[in-house]
This record gives C-alpha cells, sequence and structure tokens, in this order.
C-alpha cells in the first residue's frame, strides 16, 4: 500500500467524483493521481520536472445548483399548501414532501458551505489533465498551494506537504 | 520559449500574456471568467530532447534484429534478440524489445506499464449489499456468486490505497452468513410462520 511506502506522501486533498473518489500521492520527482471509479482504480503519473502550468478554472456549476435547488424547493413548498389538509395527523403526504424539503435543504446548505465550483488543470508540453474529484475552487487552491513549491524545487529543497493522517 | 497557449475555458479566448504575466491574470479579458494561473520552469525552458540516431552496422558487428543496417547495442532480456537503440525499451531494469513490451503488457506481466486495477473487494460487497437494499429475493444467486469471486481473486493484486484483502476476506465470510441467514429466514417462513 501507497501509506506504507516512504517514498509517497498523501496530499491531504481528497475528491470525489459521482462513482468514486481520487487521492493524491507524492513522490520526490513524479505525482500519483490513483482514481477509484465505480470498481476500477487507475493510476496516473505525471513527472513534476514535466508540469508547466497549473490552473484553477472555475465554473458555473455553482449558481446552477444553486437555481436548481431553490426552484425545486419552491416547487415542493407549494405542493406543500396545496395539498389539502386532513383530518389524519399523520398525513403520508405531507411526511414525504416535508422529507424532501428538508433533504433539498441541507445539500443547499452543504453546496453552500463547500464554497464556488471549479476545476484544476495541470499541463504538460504534451497533455493537460484535469485533477479528478477536485469540483471546488477550495480544495483546488488547496492542492495548487501544496503542489506550487513541489514543482518549482523538485530535488526537495522545498517544504514538502505535511503527511496525511 | 512558450510551450502552449493557454485558452479561456468558456469562451476559447487565447489568454494573452507570457510566463511573467500570466500568473497576473485572474479573469478571462473577453467573458469574465475566473481563472487561477501558476506558471512554473517547465513553461519557459526548452523541451529536453533526446535524438537518438541509432549508428551503421559496420562489418563484424552485430546487427538490430529490426533494424538490420543498424549496429545492434544490447540483447532484449527476455527473447535475446540483438536491439539497436531505438528498439531498445528500458522498463525497469530490464532492456526489452518492442515485441517483448506488447507481449507482457498483454499478459499483464510488467508492474511499471501498470495503469489500473479492479477492485474485486468492492465487486463482492456490492454483490452483498445490493441485494438487502433492493431485492432480497436474489440473494441465493448474488452471495454464491459474490463467495466464488472473493475465492478466485483472492490473489489478484491489491488496491495501491486500500486494504482490499482484509475487505475481499470480511466479504467472503459475509457472504456465507447472508446466504446461511437468508437460508434460515426461508425455513423460518415456511415451517413456523405459516407463509
Amino acid at each position: 500500500m501507497l501509506s506504507h511506502d516512504t517514498k509517497y506522501t498523501r496530499l491531504k486533498v481528497r475528491g470525489r467524483t459521482l462513482l468514486g473518489s481520487a487521492s493524491y500521492w507524492l513522490a520526490a520527482d513524479h505525482l500519483l493521481i490513483v482514481e477509484l471509479s465505480s470498481v476500477v482504480e487507475r493510476y496516473r503519473r505525471i513527472a513534476l520536472k514535466d508540469i508547466t502550468v497549473m490552473t484553477i478554472r472555475g465554473t458555473r456549476l455553482f449558481q446552477l445548483y444553486l437555481i436548481l435547488g431553490i426552484v425545486l424547493l419552491l416547487l415542493l413548498a407549494t405542493l406543500f399548501v396545496v395539498i389539502p389538509s386532513t383530518q389524519d395527523p399523520f398525513n403520508y403526504g405531507v411526511v414525504i414532501l416535508g422529507s424532501l424539503m428538508g433533504f433539498i435543504v441541507v445539500a443547499l446548505l452543504i453546496h453552500l458551505v463547500r464554497g464556488p465550483t471549479a476545476y484544476c488543470e495541470l499541463q504538460t508540453r504534451v497533455q493537460t489533465v484535469r485533477l479528478p474529484g477536485i469540483t471546488r475552487r477550495r480544495s483546488s487552491e488547496q492542492i495548487l498551494a501544496l503542489l506550487a513549491p513541489v514543482i518549482r524545487n523538485p530535488d526537495g529543497t522545498s517544504a514538502h506537504p505535511s503527511r496525511a493522517g | 520559449m512558450r510551450s502552449a497557449s493557454l485558452q479561456c475555458h468558456r469562451c476559447n479566448t487565447l489568454l494573452p500574456g507570457d510566463a511573467t504575466t500570466l500568473p497576473s491574470i485572474t479573469e478571462c479579458p473577453l467573458c469574465a471568467a475566473p481563472v487561477t494561473i501558476q506558471v512554473f520552469p517547465a513553461y519557459i525552458q526548452p523541451p529536453a530532447t533526446s535524438l537518438v540516431v541509432p549508428s551503421a552496422v559496420q562489418s563484424g558487428e552485430a546487427s538490430c534484429f529490426v533494424h538490420t543496417q543498424k549496429r545492434a547495442v544490447i540483447p532484449c532480456d527476455r527473447c535475446g534478440r540483438f536491439l539497436c537503440v531505438l528498439c531498445d525499451f528500458p522498463i525497469g531494469n530490464q532492456h526489452l524489445c518492442p515485441g517483448c513490451v506488447e507481449n507482457a503488457s498483454a499478459k499483464k506481466e510488467l508492474g511499471e506499464l501498470e495503469n489500473h486495477r479492479v477492485r474485486w473487494d468492492l465487486v463482492v460487497w456490492y454483490l452483498l449489499v445490493v441485494p438487502v437494499v433492493s431485492c432480497g429475493w436474489i440473494i441465493p444467486l448474488t452471495a454464491p456468486t459474490a463467495f466464488v469471486l472473493a475465492i478466485l481473486k483472492r490473489q489478484s493484486p491489491p488496491s495501491l490505497v486500500s486494504r482490499s484483502r482484509l475487505w475481499l476476506k470480511l466479504g467472503m465470510i459475509l457472504t456465507i452468513l447472508e446466504f446461511v441467514g437468508f437460508i434460515a429466514l426461508m425455513v423460518y417462513l415456511i415451517h413456523f410462520a405459516n407463509f
């Protein structure tokens, strides 16, 4: 396992994808990206000396998800009001709608806390690699801050990123 | 020397500037899409090209198996064919010919060329959990399948980041428990609960 391998240091950035996750491992001369996609684990190694540019590109998904969530919430709230109240205090329709609204509110809150969406790209002379699972500006800036000093000094003279627990 | 042009991801406009001015750009000048750019030394350094030209074979010298006019420099560590500098593939501690690299890659014999692994522990766990949360009646089908898979794949290469062997063993035990539990439930429902 990489966590037992002294050559690798795990970067404290964890990527989440729709069907899996991604982790980033730093060696003296390369970055290893381990991406789990459903049941297949893929490995990609990028030599640090080959990286020319790192970019963080902001996306509009933050606003899009926010608007979608609010629209859905308003729709459910309208249904909530329209559903005729019955004598039965345990109205299934109200319970289901309430649960859905609660779920959306929680999802929206998490979305707001996680902040604006963005993706991070590593560029070499021959390829551009979009870092998997990095979907927020905060995590993109985090990984950029961890990698930039190491890419500038791949011989290890820079401060090494702290090891993940 | 500029390595590659940077474009805006939204409007595809070429972002103006060079290695010194690019990091100061915070948004696309045309569509105002937010962007943060970090430029590294490799951006301005010229590419390190290593133009390897195999020398022509002289009389009395061994020639390359593929390029018969070129001088052989090393034999393949697997098949022993003589190779010129173009045909020599140094992989790990071995020097291989293109044919052996292709064969070894197809047979997954070279760990250095491995770029993915199947997480059989996850397959077993999916087979364990999915019937429980969806349709319990397929347990007699999925539990033995998961058990057989766990047995067959117990020696497969483990995950690089997770304790997949441990999870596979745990899954194996749970498949037996799931299957036995299902049979016990059926027996109970048929004989004792008049189901």
